[in-house]
């Protein structure tokens, strides 16, 4: 059952990134999604799931507001190092909403990697019972995934149960009381993507600041875990370069990178 | 109070720019405001030291509401609550730009004001712009601000806010960000309804510091609706009284703007930005390459800059926003330092925690820990200050003033007449020194950064 559906959500997205227009229901397409160099950060709805299909919670244009809202810092602090405006890419892909973060199998996220998206966000709203509800936002970060697989790595959700059916003021508040989570995601998956494109330099950057972010949830112990790694696989390869500025460090602080640079 | 201003819509001052710089340059406080359109050659006061341009807030996403009518309200409210709190500064302009959204840009406003000397070579510039969203019937609103200098030859794009030699090695730090977001806030329709209410008394010129008295509307929406419009009404400030503005304007007609209106709504209280902005004037008033020694009139003027961060960095709301709350700790700090250069603050140290991945903030606490360290009688500790900057320069191999201090504090260190002051257990031996200050040369030179001070 799990099989047939990612592959019929991977023949969507497939069908979208080649420009198709079938399946748009599931998967809508995102403007922008395919070709160029930008770091791409896909944000889809919020919906009700409701037994005659999703319906949005909040308009599309507020996710983003909030979404480039909470990542803004981070873009212009990036833009402040010489990269240009087109760096990074909001996409607004209104309609998009997948079923779960495990629709995205390998390939799918091999493809979206390949385009550069980095970052795709969404969320949903269950009812429980009893007027119960669970609100889940799901994040994948597609380099993470690409990098370092079996599923379900480069996958991360925030989730929380409410007494009664939130209003769209309480999704509203969930969302901004989340916003920590968007920058520490976004972060980790720029610092792996940018190992991958070796950009080294940006890479350590992205990657300590997504360790110190997310030093801070306690639920996402591993995916600190791998990034810490990876900047120090990343600051030990830059230390062999004499004309780089990582070759100052000693052996041990390029081994323990983001420990180093980070704390005093 | 007598009434020397007029109220007639036909003696409205447009005045040239020629005559506005000759009476800018006449007034002893020169303190300055103006509104002008953003079409065209975007208007500031070239001949003041720090120009602050507020930009209308546009609308994010849909509305039923329309905010963007809202958003000029704010704006202007923003201005003129920026010209109450910044009587204490002098050689000041402050700005509002009216327009379209797409006139009103900010990095487009900021490039036009820079390339056209409007802003002068070593001129500062504040700009600060926000947006407007709404979900069901409350308004959000999210207030950005931008730091830009026109620099001079030789400066990196983003020039030293602070700059000091030990032993003539020349150490320079800067804050960790040069463009702030603050927390977005909600707007209640009571307080919108707020807005609008003080909008209507804020946006006309008084013939006295009375809402009954004499009035013309100011010129907003001939600005707003003006592609490239020459003119501006412009003024200079003559002094606060009470919540009014005194101004003057270049054909010396007097008249009171209501800058601090407080009727069902504190900015300050519900944009605690107000704060920030008002210190970061002042900074960039103030923090420039002179002594205060030499301008002991500048204190006040630091230490209500000072306390004005310092109110910020203590709201419960800056925690959202931890990169621009270390900023305002560093901004803070090196006013102090300015103030009591004997005691670096320990804010550096507060703000580097907040933000331990900039680069910027590593190498200003560094500065500060070496400049305690070389002026305390304790030994130094060598090996610890050089992986400060070290760990600097990791974090932004481009960083020029990391590299630069890195090289300075190997220089240092490998003077004679430091090594008699070093902790033994932290020296660093006499070769590794030579090699490390070859090796940070070598890098500068590769990265073609191998220029500043001494160099």
């Amino acid at each position: 059952m799990r099989s047939k559906l990612a592959l019929l959500l991977c023949g969507a997205i497939v069908a979208m990134l080649s420009g198709a227009t079938s399946c748009r229901a599931q998967m809508a397409q995102c403007n922008g999604l395919t070709g160029g160099t930008s770091y791409k950060v896909l944000i889809d709805e919020i919906q009700y799931a409701t037994t005659t299909g999703n319906q949005p919670v909040l308009s599309i244009e507020l996710i983003q507001s909030s979404v480039e809202g909470a990542l803004e810092k981070v873009r212009r602090g990036i833009l402040n190092h010489n990269a240009t405006q087109d760096t990074f890419l909001y996409l607004n892909c209104k309609g998009r909403h997948p079923q779960a973060a495990s629709d995205f199998d390998n390939d799918l996220v091999r493809n979206l990697a390949e385009n550069h998206a980095i970052l795709e966000f969404w969320g949903t709203l269950f009812p429980l019972g009893g007027g119960q509800h669970k609100f889940d936002i799901h994040y994948v970060l597609f380099p993470v995934a690409f990098l370092a697989p079996p599923a379900p790595s480069g996958i991360a959700s925030t989730e929380k149960t409410m007494a009664t059916k939130p209003t769209p003021e309480e999704v509203r508040q969930f969302l901004i009381s989340t916003r920590a989570d968007l920058p520490a995601y976004f972060t980790a998956a720029a610092g792996v993507q940018a190992y991958a494109d070796h950009n080294l330099d940006q890479a350590l950057r992205f990657l300590c600041e997504a360790r110190t972010r997310l030093k801070k949830n306690p639920d996402q112990q591993e995916l600190m875990k791998f990034v810490d790694e990876l900047a120090s696989k990343a600051a030990v390869e830059q230390r062999r370069n004499d004309n780089k500025a990582a070759s100052l460090l000693t052996e041990t602080q390029a081994k323990d990178y983001c420990s180093f640079a980070t704390t005093r | 109070m007598m009434i020397r201003f007029k109220p007639t819509p036909r003696r409205l001052p447009l005045c040239a720019a020629a005559i506005w710089l000759a009476m800018f340059l006449l007034a002893p406080k020169a303190r300055a405001g103006a509104v002008a359109s953003c079409g065209g050659e975007p208007f500031a006061f070239a001949n003041a030291e720090v120009n602050v341009v507020f930009l209308p807030y546009f609308q994010s996403g849909s509305s039923p509401r329309g905010l963007n009518g809202l958003g000029s309200q704010l704006a202007l409210l923003m201005k003129l609550e920026t010209l109450y709190r910044s009587i204490s500064y002098d050689h000041w302009g402050i700005i509002l730009l009216t327009g379209s959204k797409e006139e009103c840009d900010p990095e487009k406003i900021a490039r036009g004001l820079l390339m056209s000397h409007r802003i002068p070579l070593g001129g500062r510039l504040m700009i600060v712009w926000g947006k407007l969203y709404q979900q069901d019937n409350d308004v959000y609103v999210q207030t950005f601000a931008r730091f830009y200098s026109n620099n001079l030859p030789g400066e990196t794009a983003a020039p030293p806010q602070i700059e000091f030699q030990l032993a003539g090695k020349t150490f320079q730090g800067r804050i960790n960000a040069q463009e702030f977001a603050f927390p977005p806030e909600q707007l209640p329709i009571a307080v919108m309804n707020a807005v609008a209410g003080n909008f209507q008394k804020a946006a006309f010129l008084y013939a006295a510091p009375r809402l009954d008295a004499g009035k013309i509307p100011l010129p907003l929406d001939r600005f707003r609706k003006c592609d490239s419009c020459p003119d501006r009404l412009a003024y200079t400030v003559e002094g606060r009284e009470g919540d009014w503005i005194h101004v003057k304007t270049h054909d010396g007609q007097e008249g009171y703007l209501f800058a601090h209106p407080q009727n069902g709504i504190s900015l300050n209280q519900r944009l605690p930005e107000v704060s920030f902005l008002q210190g970061a004037m002042g900074f960039l008033r103030y923090a420039v390459q002179a002594s205060i020694q030499d301008h002991p009139e500048w204190a006040s003027g630091i230490t209500v800059a000072d306390d004005a961060l310092r109110e910020y960095a203590r709201r419960e709301e800056a925690s959202q926003e931890p990169e621009t709350k270390a900023a305002a700790l560093q901004l803070s700090g090196i006013l102090e330092f300015a103030l009591t250069p004997n005691t670096p603050s320990p804010q550096f140290d507060t703000a580097f925690q907040l933000v331990p991945y900039s680069s910027d903030s590593r190498n200003l606490a560094a500065v500060f820990r070496l400049y305690e360290e070389y002026n305390s009688p304790s030994r130094l500790r060598p090996r610890d200050l050089a992986n400060d900057f070290v760990a600097a320069v990791s974090l932004d191999p481009r960083n020029p003033l990391a590299l630069s201090n890195l090289q300075s504090l190997y220089e240092l260190l490998a003077s004679p007449e430091i090594v008699s002051r070093v902790a033994p257990e932290f020296a660093i031996k006499s070769d590794e020194l030579q090699a490390s200050i070859e090796k940070v040369k070598a890098i500068r030179n590769n990265l073609g950064e191998n220029r500043g001070p001494g160099r």
